[in-house]
C-alpha cells in the first residue's frame, strides 16, 4: 500500500514533468509590479528592480513600501 | 441500511478514481483544457496527500474510540435505514461547513487547514493536498454531535468519506458552471474556486462542502465574477515545495507569535484569532482586507 502510493506519486509527479508542466518563466519589471500590486491591496509601484539571475526583484511603492518578489516554480511569491 | 459495513471506508475506495481522474485531467489541460499543472506543486500536493493518509493510520483508532465514547451519551437511537442515512448525510454537511468556517477563522485549526490553501494552483491534486496535523486541531470534534444525537459511528464515519469523495471533483478549473439549480444547490468547482482565491473579494467566502445552501444561509456565498480571476493560494504563499515545511510552517508561526507575545491577550489571539490578526495592528486579517476591498470598491464608484 505504502510502496503503491510512493510509486504513485513518482510516476504522476514524473508525467507533469514529461508533459512539460515545468516552467520557469522570465521576471521582468512590469510581472514584478503587476504580481505585488496584486498581492499587496494599495500597493502602486513606482520603480522595480529585477535581478533575472536569482529570479528575483525589489519593487517600490509611491507611499514608501517596499517589497519583494521571488520565484517559486512557475508562480511568484511576493514579501512586503 | 445494508452495506454500510462493506463500504466503511469509501475513500480508500474512490482512491484509484482519484489518481485515474488526475491524470485525465492533466492530459485535458495539456490538450488545451482550462487549467494548469506545475511538477513541484504536484509534488507537494500529492506528498501531503500521502503523509495524510499516513497520519489517519496513526490517529484513526483514537477517533473512532472518541467517537464510540461519545455514542454512548446518545440521545436517540437512529436506526441504519437510507432516512437516517440521509439526514445523517445533511447533518454532517452543515456540521463540516461549522468546521471549515472555524478553520479558516480560529488560527489554532486554521494551522492545519492552510496546507489545503497552500497551492497557488487549482487543480484536481490541490484536493490531495491535506493537513498532517488536523487530529491536533480537533477537526474530528465537530463530528461529535452526530453521534450525541444518535447516529451509529459508521454511518458517521461513511459518510464522512462520502463528503470528502464529492470534494474532490470541484478542485478543477475544467469545470466552469453547472446548470444554475446545482449551481443554487451545491458547492461546484466555480464556487470552490472563489473558496481558494486570495483575492480581498473573494477571501474566506463559501466554505460548504457539498452543499452551498448553508452559506447562502449564513452570509458567507460569494459567486465566482469571470471579470475578476481567482487568484489562487495564500494572502502571504510560503516559498517552498517542502512538505515538512508546508505540513508545519503555521504552526511554527504561532510558536514564533507566542514568544513575542508581551500579554496574555496577546499570546490567546496568537492561538485563537483570527489568522493574520497581530498586536501591533498591522496584521492583515480577513476581515480587514475584505473591508479594505469593500471601502475602496464603493470610493472607486
Amino acid at each position: 500500500m505504502i510502496w503503491t502510493s510512493i510509486l504513485g506519486i513518482i510516476a504522476l509527479v514524473g508525467l507533469a514533468r514529461v508533459l512539460g508542466f515545468a516552467k520557469n518563466p522570465a521576471l521582468d519589471t512590469d510581472t514584478a509590479r503587476t504580481v505585488v500590486e496584486a498581492a499587496l491591496p494599495g500597493f502602486v509601484a513606482t520603480a522595480a528592480a529585477v535581478d533575472p539571475r536569482t529570479r528575483t526583484a525589489t519593487v517600490t511603492a509611491s507611499d514608501g513600501r517596499v517589497a519583494q518578489v521571488m520565484s517559486h516554480g512557475d508562480r511568484w511569491v511576493v514579501r512586503g | 441500511m445494508t452495506g454500510v459495513t462493506a463500504l466503511a471506508d469509501p475513500v480508500a475506495l474512490a482512491t484509484p478514481a482519484f489518481i485515474a481522474l488526475v491524470l485525465i485531467e492533466m492530459v485535458a489541460v495539456r490538450l488545451g483544457a482550462r487549467g494548469d499543472y506545475d511538477w513541484r506543486d504536484t509534488f507537494t500536493s500529492l506528498t501531503m496527500g500521502f503523509g495524510s493518509t499516513m497520519a489517519a493510520v496513526v490517529f484513526g483508532a483514537t477517533i473512532v474510540a472518541a467517537y464510540g465514547a461519545a455514542a454512548r451519551w446518545h440521545l436517540f437511537v437512529l436506526p441504519m435505514t437510507w432516512w437516517a442515512g440521509a439526514l445523517c448525510f445533511v447533518l454532517d454537511d452543515l456540521l463540516y461547513y461549522a468546521f471549515h468556517r472555524s478553520a479558516h477563522r480560529v488560527r489554532w485549526f486554521w494551522a492545519s487547514h492552510v496546507i489545503h490553501h497552500s497551492s497557488q494552483h487549482y487543480n484536481l491534486t490541490t484536493a490531495l493536498r491535506q493537513t498532517w496535523t488536523g487530529f491536533f486541531s480537533l477537526s474530528f470534534a465537530f463530528r461529535l454531535p452526530l453521534l450525541l444525537i444518535g447516529f451509529d459511528v459508521r454511518l458517521v464515519l461513511f459518510v464522512a468519506g462520502i463528503n470528502l469523495i464529492y470534494q474532490f471533483w470541484v478542485h478543477t478549473e475544467a469545470v466552469r458552471r453547472l446548470p444554475a439549480p446545482l449551481e443554487w444547490l451545491l458547492n461546484t468547482p466555480s464556487h470552490h474556486r472563489v473558496h481558494h482565491g486570495s483575492n480581498p473579494r473573494y477571501l474566506d467566502r463559501n466554505y460548504g462542502g457539498v452543499f452551498i445552501i448553508w452559506d447562502r444561509l449564513f452570509g458567507t456565498f460569494e459567486a465566482e465574477d469571470d471579470a475578476e480571476p481567482v487568484r489562487y493560494g495564500l494572502v502571504h504563499n510560503i516559498a517552498s515545495f517542502n512538505p515538512l515545511v508546508t505540513a508545519t510552517h503555521e504552526w511554527v508561526a504561532i510558536l514564533r507569535d507566542l514568544r513575542a507575545a508581551r500579554s496574555w491577550r496577546g499570546r490567546w489571539m496568537a492561538i485563537a484569532g483570527p489568522p493574520g490578526w497581530r498586536a501591533d495592528g498591522a496584521g492583515n486579517t480577513a476581515d480587514a482586507l475584505r473591508a479594505d476591498w469593500l471601502a475602496r470598491t464603493a470610493g472607486a464608484e
